[in-house]
């Protein structure tokens, strides 16, 4: 007789894990940290059995924790919500221990050792951060809620991130080498990075946020794979205190001394006066938190209103944002094996003026509708101590949402104007954009609309299994993830009444010479869908063989398919991404570390690649002007008159021999507490990435150096066939190398110092970049990049809470300096097939090589005081941006380099800005 | 063999490999090769005395393409497989596989210089000056018809117009020390004598994609008499005698728009179809290759005459 016994928990549980296996999906970032506690006596001897308690003023999530030290003295507390804990270990025999102020981090495991003395009664001590985390092989840092408050670095993630070494650019920040589009977002553990174009898709409250994570290399699997950075935030959850706080803030950039215009000696205009550059931020901002039931329910609910009104100098009317951020979230953990959390942030915005041109006149701005939704349900399952099982679901809609700016009767905005019989808002849909060439206005109509939608479905689960003892000795945390993604890009654009003029001045900017030029109809609206799908898994270990090294090693495997809108596979494939990353303590003084490593990280493409196939494209027929026919009566809008008719189809292709982009890293780094809360290091890393996605051009032939055609492999030389393609000279090769120094925060005052050399060059810094589009001109493709190459960086970041209690008044400071990136200029070249806007874009010297810009360098300051009043705190904040500002030009008429051999500086360094804020908690 | 021997041998072997994205794509040099004759002609000073020049001057741009094939019959010199012919009369256009120039077609700054300046045949604006007024006794002239009497002017032109500040930019006379010996001067021109007397110029194709079709042309049509496969074809667009117009350059609204003060015309650029449809833009005085060089494999380095002149 066959006896089987079963428990029906265990099988249970067994088929959930299979099913979150089954189900799960892409990127699991960490979200919670880790507290490791070693009890010894005074003789460094572990106290097996001691009992340690977890606890914090805030409260722990599931109740405080009690554990007993395993045979190492050991106990682990994780799946922490990050923040400050404290730690009581109290033995028979010994005195008891209680530890406070241990911080934790997101990704981090805090490592503490407690030395129990003989006797009674109970010692506490003070936990002050190490200087060098000597567990950790990922190059990065965390932003803790103290650093993003002190230190004055800007009220967004997006900003706060410029703070780190090796981050460059602006909303869309360059990480570690990569471009703007390559790095990986996540929020509270779920993929936020948009599908279409690689960046970020999400804006929040900066005052619901708990950590930032911020990864630029040796990452470990669980963090998915990306050509750049990891940017990961994790939000608030809130607490057993009820607390309520309203903040509010104004930006002003208006105030500081404007620049006049400036003008070679031969009268030529190279920067616009600054006096009509408008500046204004303001910023309302409400946060409630608390309990719903001590220890077993939280809730966060937060919510910001920013407007701002930024115009460029010369520019009619300014940019106005005005965007709305709501988030709420709900922890709960009813007993102490489960959690739950269900999260969701909306972010509608609208941004009016858009276009910040100053041949845009204000009829012919436009507006642009974003945001979207964030939806996340997450279960954690606390199988035991040591093994955990996380599970989560996320829906994400961005979306995006373009047309002409809506009229007003306000005429002091200086926005569009209505009819008088015009209803206020009413938005043109019918008459056709007119865009001026050789210095004429932009006219009548923005005229053309888009509207896009986004969406993104993934599941994903992780299971942690945690300080596994192996049988010699050492111990090992290992983690397995699986995920799958669903995305699927929805967009409808067109044009309005399905032309758009073109008019001209017949002498440069001036107005009286404008006539119509051309005008082009075009084919009705374009409607298309395209989706993609992901299957991922991971494995990892955290090895430690001895307690002085650790090794972190795994892999993740990803499979993928991106569609172009007739459902082709354009982007597919398999790969696998194995890092190993070591860091040693060779004194076991947890004071020095060296680490290094190997990693794999690959790009599974986005949409915008997988479109390049596309079918949906305009058709269009060009008609002659009364510029260059002489009529204006409207009678040359026949068919006699069109001059040329464009493709419908897309004639895109792609090699059936497309391959994965891959990035290869190496990391060197050193470590050295040098006295107390102190440390020097140093990170050199290298990355070398390949085989980006770039084209060709199959059929057109070009002269010896590409500046003209000269014949067609098939067909017309005036259509060219672009060929997408996976080459190896598609390429791109990354060093960048830290000197710093870290004081932690102890004492009232933290700093950071870091000197970084990077040297950014290659042939492709983005997916689909054109290097390779006219064969001659690769000879010149390989060169540093003028959107990475910063040779030399030095940013400090500190804060000092001034000795004042009770008040309590703290400064914070943000320097950077930065050499110039580099400059290249574009000649003239005599044609191109299929027209680039302009034919000054060939290169005759390798790329980057012509000039740099000036180096630039700012000073932040922050002065916050707090005041403590009847249940509560206020706290008033003044911050000053850009004090030492040298007005650097940020960017420049790429235009008047290439035709007139100026630098003329289109934008420049933000201005002197003040921030007042002011933020009551109780 | 060693360990140490080994493993470098191994790693550069390693080095030298990378992903087959199923496409043959390189870049694929030659030279090209000029006889003395093609540069050779008869010229009558401002005294009336004859005389004969060879000067690297008189050669245009030259133009290769690699085509499937070549045939004779289709002109007085061999030429490219054509498409099919729809009018009789009329051949059908040819499609190369790729091709380049060596020297282009340039822009040269003044309307009396569009089509008739190739790059890299002149050693400094002194000598276009120099070429046009003492030798073709047509000297240049600027916007106003005065004549430019010294290279310096014609520079400054160009320099004022394209806004750029070194011959470097311009790229129509020797601006690079080509040759490493030190000077630039004519031996950093495109083409340089060799010590036979002939005249060669190094091309590359860049990012060629190449074919070995030559069974498949063999089947299709195999006249022995016919060069069948990958194979490169070209010509130099000799300047027309006189005025040292390019046959192949369009001047009438093509190229860069000169358009300041009382200057209204393009600057000219190459047809668009010249590799197309060579039938049309060969001329009288041109030079064509007479045994068009076909490719065993995409590493071939081929040497390329053109040796036969175009006489009808």
């Amino acid at each position: 007789m066959l006896l089987i016994r079963c428990n029906p928990r265990a099988i249970l549980r067994w088929f959930a894990t299979a099913i979150a296996l089954w189900i799960a999906v892409p990127a699991f970032a960490q979200t919670t940290g880790a507290i490791r506690i070693t009890v010894v006596d005074p003789d460094d001897l572990p106290i097996p059995g001691a009992e340690v308690t977890l606890g914090s003023d805030a409260g722990v999530m599931g109740g405080a924790q009690v554990r007993s030290a395993d045979d190492n003295g050991q106990v682990v507390f994780s799946a922490l919500l990050p923040g400050y804990y404290s730690v009581d270990a109290t033995k028979a025999e010994f005195q008891g221990v209680r530890a406070t102020g241990i911080q934790v981090n997101i990704g981090r495991e805090t490592a503490q050792t407690l030395v129990l003395l003989p006797g009674s009664g109970t010692v506490v001590e003070v936990i002050v951060k190490k200087a060098v985390d000597v567990n950790s092989t990922s190059k990065g840092e965390v932003l803790t809620r103290e650093f993003l408050q002190r230190v004055p670095a800007g009220r967004s993630y997006q900003q706060a991130v410029q703070t780190a070494a090796g981050v460059t650019g602006g909303g869309n920040p360059s990480m570690a080498g990569g471009a703007y589009n390559e790095n990986t977002y996540m929020l509270d553990g779920a993929t936020i990075t948009d599908p279409v174009t690689g960046t970020f898709s999400v804006n929040f409250n900066f005052d619901a946020i708990a950590q930032i994570e911020v990864l630029l290399g040796g990452y470990m699997p669980e963090y998915g794979t990306s050509a750049g950075g990891v940017l990961n935030v994790v939000t608030e959850s809130g607490g057993n205190n009820l607390e309520f706080n309203l903040s509010a803030y104004y930006e002003n950039g208006q105030w500081s001394p404007k620049i006049d215009e400036r003008y070679t000696a031969d009268g030529f205009l190279l920067a616009p006066t600054g006096f009509d550059q408008e500046f204004q931020v303001i910023g309302i901002s409400g946060l409630v938190s608390g309990p719903i039931v001590r220890d077993k329910a939280w809730l966060i609910v937060s919510y910001l209103g920013e407007r701002s009104l930024i115009g460029f100098s010369g520019v009619a009317v300014p940019r106005d944002y005005d965007g709305n951020y709501v988030l709420a979230k709900a922890t709960v953990q009813p007993v102490e094996e489960h959690r739950f959390t269900a999260f969701i942030q909306m972010d509608p915005t609208v941004i009016d003026n858009n276009t910040q041109s100053v041949f845009t006149r204000p009829e012919a701005q436009d507006r642009q509708a974003q945001g979207g939704f964030v939806s996340q349900g997450r279960w954690q399952w606390f199988l035991s101590p040591d093994t955990s099982l996380d599970t989560m679901v996320v829906v994400q809609k961005t979306y995006i949402e373009v047309a002409t700016v809506p009229c007003t009767h306000d005429r002091d905005l200086g926005y569009s104007p209505c009819a008088p019989d015009e209803i206020e808002n009413s938005q043109d849909w019918e008459s056709p954009g007119h865009v001026g060439l050789n210095g004429a206005f932009d006219t009548v109509n923005y005229g053309i609309y888009y509207f896009d939608d986004r969406y993104r479905y993934q599941a994903s689960t992780k299971l942690s299994v945690l300080s596994v003892k192996d049988p010699f000795e050492g111990s090992h945390d290992f983690k397995f993830g699986v995920e799958g993604v669903q995305v699927v890009w929805d967009q409808l654009q067109g044009y309005s009444s399905n032309s758009l003029y073109y008019d001209i001045n017949q002498t440069f900017s001036d107005p009286n010479s404008l006539e119509g030029y051309f005008w082009f109809e075009i084919t009705g609206p374009i409607t298309f869908r395209t989706t993609g799908s992901q299957f991922n898994a991971f494995a990892q270990d955290s090895y430690k063989p001895v307690s002085n090294l650790t090794i972190n090693y795994g892999s993740r495997i990803d499979n993928f398919v991106m569609r172009n809108d007739l459902g082709e596979p354009v982007l597919d494939g398999t790969v696998f991404g194995p890092r190993i990353f070591a860091a040693w303590d060779p004194f076991k003084d947890q004071k020095t570390k060296v680490a290094a490593g190997y990693g794999r990280f690959n790009d599974t493409g986005t949409f915008d690649v997988a479109s390049f196939t596309s079918a949906a494209s305009y058709g269009s027929k060009m008609f002659l002007g009364e510029n260059i026919l002489g009529a204006v009566d409207g009678s040359l809008n026949t068919a006699d008159y069109m001059y040329d008719l464009g493709p419908r189809e897309n004639t895109n292709i792609s090699a059936e021999n497309l391959r994965t982009p891959q990035v290869d890293e190496l990391l060197l780094s050193l470590e050295r507490e040098v006295i107390s809360d102190v440390a020097l290091f140093s990170n050199v890393s290298t990355k070398f990435t390949r085989y980006m996605y770039e084209y060709d051009t199959t059929n057109i032939i070009y002269d010896s150096d590409g500046s003209t055609v000269i014949g067609s492999r098939n067909d017309d030389p005036n259509v060219p066939i672009y060929r997408l393609r996976t080459p190896l000279l598609a390429k791109r090769d990354y060093v960048q190398w830290d000197l710093g120094i870290r004081k932690v925060e102890s004492r009232r005052w933290y700093s950071n110092v870091t000197y970084t050399y990077t040297h950014s060059s290659g042939s492709s810094q983005v997916r689909t970049s054109g290097s390779f589009r006219r064969d001659p001109q690769t000879q010149y493709n390989y060169g540093p990049f003028p959107s990475t190459d910063l040779t030399h960086v030095v940013k400090a970041t500190g804060y000092w809470d001034l000795p004042t209690d009770p008040w309590t008044q703290s400064i914070g400071w943000f320097f950077q300096y930065a050499s110039g990136y580099p400059i290249e200029r574009l000649y003239y070249a005599e044609y191109e097939a299929g027209g680039d806007g302009g034919f000054y874009n060939l290169r005759i010297q390798p790329r980057g090589t012509y000039t740099r810009y000036t180096p630039s360098w700012f000073l932040n300051l922050q002065f916050q005081q707090q005041v403590n009043v009847r249940k509560g705190r206020l706290q008033f904040s003044l911050e000053i941006d850009n004090i030492t500002n040298n007005q650097a030009p940020s960017y420049f008429n790429s235009s008047s380099l290439y035709t007139e051999n100026r630098l003329f500086a289109n934008g420049r360094q933000q201005p002197r800005s003040f921030i007042l804020g002011a933020e009551y908690n109780f | 063999m060693s360990r140490y021997t080994l493993i470098p041998v191994v790693v550069a072997t390693l080095a030298g490999c990378h992903w087959d994205e199923g496409l043959v794509i390189e870049n694929m040099v030659g030279t090209v090769v000029l006889a003395p004759e093609a540069l050779t002609r008869p010229f009558v000073s401002e005294e009336g005395v004859e005389s004969t020049i060879t000067d690297p001057r008189l050669i245009g741009p030259v133009y290769l393409g690699v085509y499937s094939g070549v045939t004779a019959g289709i002109e007085p010199y061999l030429y490219p497989y054509v498409g099919p012919q729809f009018v009789e009369g009329v051949s059908g256009d040819t499609y190369p596989y790729g091709g380049t120039t060596v020297g282009d077609i340039r822009y040269a700054c003044v309307e009396f210089l569009t089509c008739k300046l190739t790059s890299g045949r002149f050693v400094d604006f002194d000598a276009i000056v120099d070429w046009f007024g003492n030798t073709l006794q047509d000297p240049v002239v600027d916007q106003f018809g005065n004549e430019i009497e010294t290279g310096d002017f014609l520079r400054q032109a160009c320099y004022d117009l394209l806004e750029i500040t070194s011959d470097a930019e311009v790229r129509i006379t020797a601006y690079e020390d080509r040759n490493g010996d030190g000077a630039v001067d004519e031996g950093d021109l495109d083409f340089v004598v060799r010590e036979d007397g002939k005249w060669e110029a190094e091309f590359t194709l860049w990012q060629q994609d190449y074919f070995d079709n030559s069974a498949k042309v063999e089947e299709d049509d195999g006249s022995e008499d016919e060069i069948h496969g990958f194979t490169l074809f070209g010509w130099m667009d000799a300047p027309a005698v006189g005025s040292g117009e390019l046959s192949t350059c369009n001047g009438e609204v093509a190229g860069f728009n000169e358009n300041t003060y009382n200057n209204y015309f393009y600057g000219g650029r190459p047809y668009l179809d010249v590799l197309n449809d060579p039938g049309f833009y060969i001329s009288t005085g041109d030079w064509v290759s007479g045994e068009p060089y076909q490719y065993e494999s995409e590493w071939d380095t081929p040497e390329l005459e053109l040796n036969f002149e175009v006489t009808e």
